[in-house]
Order: C-alpha cells, then structure tokens, then sequence
C-alpha cells in the first residue's frame, strides 16, 4: 500500500499508530469491533487518542496537515490485515462525517482493479438497500468481505 | 466540525508511549456509541448470500 504509517502495535482487534504533521503528532486507533457474531460483522471505528480532555481537535484541523490520504490508506492497509487474520469477517464502515466516508469511497475507487479480484466490496445507501460497489458512486455505509 | 472519535486518555497518560497507552486501553470498548449506531443502520439489510455464513 503506497504512502501509510507502519502500524506501531497491534492486538486482535485494534491497530495503533502515529499521524505526524507539521506541528504535532497524533496518535490514533483503528478498531474492529464485533457487532453480529453469527455473521462475523465486524464495525471499523478510526480515532483520536487525546491526553487533554480540555482539547477537541477539530476535524479540520486533523485534515489539514497533508496526511489525509496517508491516514486512509493506513487504514486500508489495516482492513487487509485484519480479513488476512480473520478471513470469515465482514468489515463495515463509513466516515464519522460525509466528507470522510467519502475519502473511502474515492481510495477505493481509486484502486478498485487491485480490489475487486481479491474483494467483495458493497455499498449500503441510507435507506438500507445494499448494492455491489460501483466506481465513483456514493454510499452511506462500506463492506469489504475477502473472496476465498 | 468537531471529530467524535476521540478516546480522552485523562492527563495522567500524557508522554506514555504508545504501548504503555495500548495496554492501558486494554479491554476497553473505545467507541460503545458509534459501534451501536452502526448496528442500528445494518439492522434491517438484506444481505447477499456471499456476506452471510452459512449454517451447518
């Protein structure tokens, strides 16, 4: 994967690393959490360790430091990892915000002829219905699942 | 825009290396409110066959 932070530490379920900007650096955590066991659907949340309660970094400001691409192409990485380990699971996620759900649907437009034969990617529109991932259409909500 | 995927560590872990900070997070669910509004979303889809596992 081009341009993504080495994951630091690993568990099961979660992947720990560094955003480094101009001014400051950021440490983050990716987790996969088991939300349907039967099925093994798994919720991907991307976030921010902060040490001041006092502070709330702003989306903004996170983004503005040049590392936008670099943190979800970390994050790509990280779902390839996790469906190497536990290749039953299911990942589903989407952005916090639109404007983030949208990076995803962009990165994986991007590089959907490496995707597409190695994985089942669908999008989920707000009103539920789900759809085999298209290029350069918008989704509320991404699954990516590993073709065996 | 205010980012809602925030773990506040509390002062006390401040310059804790990452690996101090991953074990004292160990066990925890760090995001219990967005990984239930996610449950809520899926609830009612229709998953295609090659999503689901099937029952023995």
């Amino acid at each position: 994967m081009e341009n993504r932070y080495i994951v630091d530490i690993r568990t099961d379920d979660e992947y720990f690393f560094i955003s480094e900007s101009l001014d400051r650096s950021v440490p983050k955590v990716i987790t996969f959490s088991l939300i349907d066991d039967i099925n093994e659907f798994y919720h991907l949340s991307l976030g921010d360790l902060n040490v001041d309660e006092k502070e709330e970094l702003d989306f903004e400001t996170l983004t503005g430091n040049g590392d936008y691409f670099k943190i979800f192409n970390t994050v790509a990485w990280c779902i390839q990892d996790f469906l190497e380990i536990n290749p039953q699971a299911k990942v589903v996620f989407k952005g916090n915000i639109e404007k983030k759900t949208r990076v995803y649907l962009k990165l994986i437009s991007r590089q959907w002829s490496a995707i597409q034969p190695l994985f089942y990617v669908y999008g989920i529109l707000e009103d539920g219905q789900i759809y085999p991932f298209e290029e350069n259409k918008d989704y509320n909500i991404i699954v990516v699942a590993k073709k065996h | 825009m205010k980012d809602e995927n925030i773990v506040y560590l509390g002062p006390e872990m401040k310059g804790k290396s990452l690996q101090e900070i991953a074990e004292h997070l160990k066990g925890r669910e760090l995001f219990p409110e967005s990984n239930r509004r996610m449950k809520e979303l899926i609830a009612n889809v229709k998953w295609p066959k090659e999503l689901l596992i099937e029952k023995k």
